[in-house]
């Protein structure tokens, strides 16, 4: 007895009361939700009861679920939504992972000109709002089906585009992996980068192909990258609303998240929260798969420095030709979506595109009601509401970016060193959870759960820090990424040397853990600025006058048609971000690539 | 959202009983009084689903030097912050400008969180139905088509025109999935069924074979299978309709009146269809609700007074589409007086729509996916 | 300076692997100890122990008169109150940090003055020979230099014990055989305990006052490395020290003689094997002579490879059907398929029984 407690007693290392601590804290805030959706699955809401018969408000049901899996309509409130949204989730990640495995291959390997260039630009697509690129398809494909204005493409040619090429699952596939490719190009270039040049150059020796050491050397070896993106672009796909809404409904391809938002809005939680409740599901199972296919093998390669850099492949007589190809492709996904934005902000009254039309009002000009779209706003930039919005956003960005930064370390740490206990998997997969989450049910869950004080925990409504939480933990997939690839590349023994002369937890982590990956650190906030920049869904049920961010206060001119507005602001934002970008790799060395542990 | 909530929900009813009545009847109340107390609360926090509710507060708070503070939410946003709010025992918000009033009613208005409040000027001039719950205004939603392409004469006779193979592929409609008062709608449509069939037969010669249950589902069926177009915003669609130098120009169905402020700003060449039978559209109202736990109740009482008076009600004023209860509003130029559609467009029972709607969407996704 | 006593040490991983099983060890004052051992045999795990970097499962370790490990006292002494220094295998030396603070750090840690670590740090480099590489930082150092400076870090911090993990395991051979000179003249100059983890048996042969022999977690010798060199305690210890390896005869004991494959051993008489006994007789390869006649104890033989090593030579012999290695010094005579006429000469006799132990009673 009293030997067993002295074990436990000693036991007591950091590392341990931390993964314990961590445990406490992401059980409340990732399974509590979780547990809370699920609930919601069994039980009658107001809206539900009239047709559940004889079922009073707050009932247990299973009339929710014998709804969606075993009712005579089940196929279409179900299970062809679910065809589609799995076509779409498929179809995107390989179409990510091939654009983006092929461009990191041309950056990483080839002798392909502009190559810092092309790197740079390459993660663009993804800080961008995703629905920029379904809109610029919509402006350059659209055909007579949904009306308007001519599509660019039928003007300039005269060939009036298919519905199938114009609209549904080949544009959401094609829009969605335009946006989600930098994951595939980042991790993949990352693991390229690592692969020790000698492997591929004896199997040179041994008379391979080209093709065939790509297949057989390169492919293999990157496989865990592969998988690392599969997994990120999948379950994006899975949970994905806005562009499948957009570019399916004209032609009635819908999707799961299409039956969240639904009966969501047609106040039937029940409903739409089993939705949800498959989508987290589906994103495990494909998380389990990962495990067990990849599992022992993301053992990782430490960079060592060793073995010299590969010989670049030489592109011959194709190394501009692809340089070319390349460059198009950056124009035709960056550039042009980015300059129909700004073009929508100049234009006086929208699609007249002609000198006289060009203004800056939208920018800079006094309230009217007979300018242009006569909103009786002020231009962007002297809009104090808009502009007191916009520096919300970035203290939200900033803030949540540091407290992520700083969980990723912890909880990485406490992963990697905990390796093989039940306590790390729990930890990593318990982490990875809110990235499975819907942000619509995370945010609704959320505002029940801190709306009244529980426990020690005082009741967050309408601050600050509430937003700042939901951010956290919505955000905290990326930076225990970030975290634990960076803990992992610190052999344990750098620890164990400074604990022999007698460092305490605290100053082996401020004087050694930390300096020793900084940059890995600082890249793995990078995500979570980005995307807290965006997030409207998560944090519309949260906010408050005081507490507005961009995208929610940008809601009110999207709602009455005012886009020059909306777009206005996205523009700042993206360049916002990408200057942030910019200057923190100038300053810290990091890099988008890093954070998610490529 | 959960029973024990229900429970205290309740509870916040009978409390909250006596003000309902309170707030009925007229003798009781000193506006004076209200007037006097509203200046030393403080700033009012109101939840709304139009943000031309920013700009009535604006003026409100220059008026009177009570500060407003607004945030525009969604429909069902907003029900569902206000619900979990006061579920939690939140006393944020003071009152709200809310849609949907079908859901609304059932999780704040049932509940006991929201009661209804009848300011002066309206219980004095606004027509005794739209009092309880209080109507901010009435938003109308219209069937529309191309004038280059129909320049003399409206195309539509009979909603279930759109049923047929002129229209196959080329009517627009905002996702009903996703769009609350199109369900709602859509009950007034099944409640009618009889005069929807009747209409058929007028139109068709004779009578309407159905699979469905009754003419309102039947006509979702049959207008999903005649291959409509599903939109996410009006705003595409009116645009859509009206762009100018289109061969084959798409037809709207439900998208908000107000559009029709962007015509003569951007040249549109779109027009509603003031023939179309039985229905022209239909109309829901903006509603105003305070909070029973409103920590600002007589600042809110004020600001739902301002907004009844042609002044609060100003920034809705400045496009057609959008209707105050208070008689001596004038109709937005062109357009004509909320009593006008009244007779001509179905609103919907809200008993009848909060039992049915499950039933429409339910009929909407099962033919919506192709 | 202490006794380093681990009293019946266990470390169990999860409910089933023993990586250290049931250990006791006594490692004398002044002593350098090399734990040796085949790679997963627990020896960097007891070192890890002894340490304080990894907790035993059971049994008690102690440092002196304190117990540094205990359960039953519900002691586990910090790894820097063990007055040790550890030098690990990869050196961990920090890489953001210069040699000079890489040396220093753990006096900043122990708060030791300013003044004497900066003559502390001054004193170990010289001693080291890298005083004039403390601006640099780790990685523009050589694996030789790297090497110095983990142990500058640690003898900075004036252990009483030095823990030493495969320290030569990554450096190249000609640099491996100075060094072991260096490792061999600092425990003379330090006087310290130096506790030292290795798979190589020259090392441990070279450099140690004792060798503790381990394998699957159990030890199996703890003796002077000459003692366990002509003495091994079983089997596994006469074949895993020597180069080349011993050569392991089976046979069967007749009258005082041994018997195999033809060669014929007469026993000391004092060797008290029971008639007919099969044990295996370990002999190694300089416990021969090759004659190229026939006589009384020689046993015929086939040269089948020949390899000089500048100094000796190597024959491998075939002895019906049992290949033997065998070293000579004397200048070859022989080529490839000779028939040769083997003798044992051996001089301590190692004889093991069926369970492979080394039989009582051997001189």
């Amino acid at each position: 007895m009293r030997t067993a407690f002295n074990r436990f007693r000693l036991k007591m290392t950091p590392q341990r009361v931390l993964s314990v601590l961590f445990l406490v804290v992401l059980g409340y805030l990732v399974i509590v939700p979780l547990f809370l959706m699920l609930r919601e699955t069994f039980i009658v809401h107001p809206l539900e009861r009239f047709q559940i018969p004889g079922a009073k408000i707050g009932d247990w049901t299973w009339a929710h679920w014998q709804r969606n899996f075993l009712s005579d309509n089940a196929y279409a409130f179900f299970y062809k939504p679910l065809l589609n949204t799995l076509k779409i989730a498929l179809g995107l990640s390989l179409l990510a992972l091939v654009i983006g495995g092929a461009l990191a291959w041309l950056v990483v390997r080839t002798d392909l000109p502009m190559k810092g260039f092309i790197a740079n630009a390459a993660i663009i697509p993804y800080i961008m709002p995703s629905w920029t690129l379904a809109l610029a398809w919509i402006t350059l494909f659209k055909n007579q089906r949904i009306g308007g204005d001519q599509g660019i493409f039928t003007a300039l040619t005269g060939i009036a585009t298919p519905d199938w090429f114009a609209y549904g699952l080949f544009p959401i596939i094609i829009t969605l992996s335009l946006h989600y490719f930098p994951f595939g190009f980042m991790l993949i270039g990352g693991a390229l980068r690592n692969i020790d040049a000698q492997l591929e150059e004896s199997a040179e020796l041994l008379g391979a192909s080209r093709p065939t050491i790509l297949r057989r050397v390169v492919i293999p070896l990157v496989l865990p990258a592969i998988f690392s993106t599969f997994l990120l672009t999948f379950s994006r796909g899975l949970g994905t609303f806005g562009t499948p809404a957009f570019l399916g409904g004209p032609v009635r391809e819908f999707v799961l998240s299409t039956s969240l938002y639904a009966n969501l809005i047609g106040q039937r939680p029940g409903i739409g929260y089993l939705a949800a409740v498959v989508m987290i599901l589906l994103g495990v199972l494909v998380l389990y798969m990962d495990h067990k296919i990849i599992g022992t093998r993301r053992s990782f390669v430490t960079i060592s420095g060793k073995g010299a850099r590969a010989g670049l492949v030489a592109l011959g007589r194709w190394r501009w030709p692809l340089a070319v190809l390349v460059l198009g492709f950056i124009v035709a996904v960056i550039v042009v979506p980015l300059c129909a934005l700004v073009i929508d902000t100049v234009m006086l009254r929208p699609g007249i595109y002609a000198w006289e039309n060009f203004t800056l009002h939208y920018w800079i000009g006094d309230a009217s009601l007979t300018v242009g779209l006569g909103t009786g706003e002020p231009g962007i930039l002297r809009n104090s509401q808009l502009m007191s919005a916009l520096r919300n956003t970035m203290v939200l960005a900033v803030v949540v970016a540091l407290i992520t930064g700083i969980l990723g370390i912890l909880v990485g740490y406490a992963i990697v060193r905990m390796r093989g206990s039940w306590v790390s998997q729990a930890l990593d997969q318990m982490s990875f959870m809110p990235y499975l989450m819907p942000s619509i049910a995370l945010g609704a869950i959320f505002l029940a759960m801190f709306a009244v004080p529980r426990g020690p925990i005082p009741s967050l409504h309408g601050t600050f820090w509430l937003l700042v939480i939901v951010c956290t933990v919505s955000y905290l997939p990326y930076a225990v990424k970030a975290g634990v690839s960076a803990i992992r590349q610190i052999g344990p023994e750098l620890e164990e040397a400074a604990v022999m002369v007698g460092a305490s937890w605290w100053t082996r982590m401020r004087r050694i853990l930390i300096p020793v990956q900084k940059s890995t650190y600082f890249s793995g906030m990078l995500l979570p600025f980005i995307s807290v920049t965006r997030e409207l869904s998560l944090l519309i049920l949260l906010v408050t006058p005081a507490t507005q961010v961009a995208t929610t206060i940008t809601l009110r001119y999207t709602d009455r048609g005012w886009y020059p507005y909306t777009n206005g602001m996205v523009l700042l934002l993206v360049v916002i971000v990408v200057g942030s970008t910019i200057l923190s790799r100038r300053l810290m060395g990091t890099s988008i690539a890093k954070g998610l542990g490529g | 959202m959960d029973f024990m909530r229900m429970l205290r929900g309740v509870a916040a009813l009978a409390v909250t009983a006596g003000l309902v009545t309170a707030g009925g009847m007229a003798v009781a109340e000193d506006w004076a009084q209200i007037e006097a107390d509203a200046k030393t609360e403080g700033a009012l926090l109101v939840y709304s689903t139009t943000s031309r509710t920013a700009k009535a507060a604006e003026a409100f708070s220059a008026d009177t030097g009570i500060a407003v503070e607004v945030v525009r939410l969604g429909e069902q946003d907003l029900i569902q912050r206000a619900y979990q709010e006061a579920a939690a025992g939140v006393r944020d918000v003071d009152m709200i400008v809310a849609e949907d009033w079908v859901a609304a009613r059932e999780l704040l208005s049932n509940t006991g969180y929201f009661v209804n409040y009848v300011p002066p000027t309206a219980r004095e001039l606004f027509p005794e139905r739209h009092q309880d719950p209080l109507v901010l205004g009435f938003i109308n939603r219209v069937f529309g088509y191309n004038t280059d392409k129909h320049p003399d004469a409206d195309p539509f006779v009979s909603v279930w025109d759109l049923t047929t193979e002129d229209y196959r592929g080329r009517v627009m409609i905002r996702d009903v999935a996703i769009t609350g008062e199109h369900q709602n709608a859509f009950t007034e449509w099944v409640r009618r069924s009889d005069e929807l069939a009747a209409d058929y037969e007028a139109r068709f010669g004779k009578p309407l074979e159905m699979t469905e249950a009754n003419a309102g589902l039947e006509f979702i069926k049959r207008f999903l299978q005649n291959d409509a177009i599903i939109m996410t915003s009006d705003t595409k669609i009116s645009e859509a309709i009206g762009a100018p130098g289109q061969d084959n120009p798409p037809y709207g169905m439900f998208y908000v009146y107000s559009k029709h402020r962007d015509v003569p700003l951007q040249d549109l060449r779109l027009k509603d269809s003031r023939q179309i039978s039985p229905t022209l559209g239909y109309y829901y109202p903006i509603v105003l609700q305070l909070s029973a736990n409103a920590e600002h109740p007589n600042a809110a009482k004020m600001f739902m007074e301002y907004l009844g008076t042609l002044e609060g009600f100003a920034p809705w004023a400045d496009s057609p589409g959008v209707y105050s209860p208070n008689p001596n509003q004038v109709p937005f130029d062109g357009d004509m007086p909320f009593a006008w559609w009244e007779e001509r467009m179905w609103g919907y029972d809200l008993d009848f729509a909060a039992e049915n709607r499950g039933i429409v969407l339910d009929t909407w996704l099962k033919y919506a996916q192709r | 300076m202490p006794d380093i006593v681990l009293d019946q040490v266990t470390r169990l991983y999860g409910k089933e692997v023993r990586a250290v099983s049931d250990l006791t060890l006594a490692i004398p004052d002044g002593s350098f100890t090399t734990l040796l051992g085949p790679s997963g045999c627990g020896k960097t795990t007891t070192l890890r122990m002894i340490a304080g970097l990894d907790m035993p499962t059971s049994g008690t370790i102690r440092i002196g008169d304190r117990f540094a490990f205990s359960l039953a006292e519900g002691v586990s002494l910090p790894p820097a109150k063990r007055g040790l220094g550890l030098v690990f295998q990869s050196y961990a030396l920090w890489p953001h940090l210069t040699v000079a603070q890489n040396i220093s750090f753990g006096l900043e840690v122990q708060k030791v003055p300013r003044a004497e670590a900066r003559q502390r740090l001054e004193q170990v480099a010289t001693a080291l020979q890298i005083d004039g590489l403390l601006d640099r930082y780790t990685s523009e150092l050589s694996g030789g230099q790297q090497q110095r400076v983990a142990i500058a870090r640690v003898l900075v911090m004036k252990p009483s014990v030095l823990l030493l993990d495969e320290p030569l395991s990554n450096l190249d051979a000609t640099l491996r055989m100075d060094m072991r000179a260096e490792l061999k003249r600092l425990h003379q100059e330090t006087e310290a305990t130096i506790i030292y983890v290795t798979h190589d048996q020259l090392e441990a042969l070279t450099m140690s006052t004792h060798i503790a022999l381990m394998q699957a977690g159990e030890l199996q010798q703890f003796a002077p490395p000459l003692e366990v060199y002509a003495q091994p305690a079983n089997q596994f210890a006469a074949d895993f020290l020597g180069n080349p390896r011993i050569n392991l005869l089976e046979g069967r004991v007749a009258r005082g003689v041994f018997h195999s494959a033809g060669l014929d051993l007469a026993l000391p008489d004092a060797m008290p094997l029971p008639e007919s006994a099969e044990v295996t007789l370990g002999l190694r390869a300089e416990e021969f002579r090759l004659h190229d006649t026939p006589g009384p104890a020689r046993a015929p033989a086939r040269v089948t490879t020949l390899l000089p090593t500048g100094s000796d030579w190597y024959y491998h012999v075939d002895m019906a059907g049992k290949s033997l290695i065998v070293r000579q010094n004397d200048a070859p005579h022989l080529r490839l398929g000779d028939t040769v006429h083997v003798e044992a000469r051996p001089e301590s006799y190692k004889i093991f029984g069926a369970d492979g132990r080394a039989l009582a009673g051997v001189p």
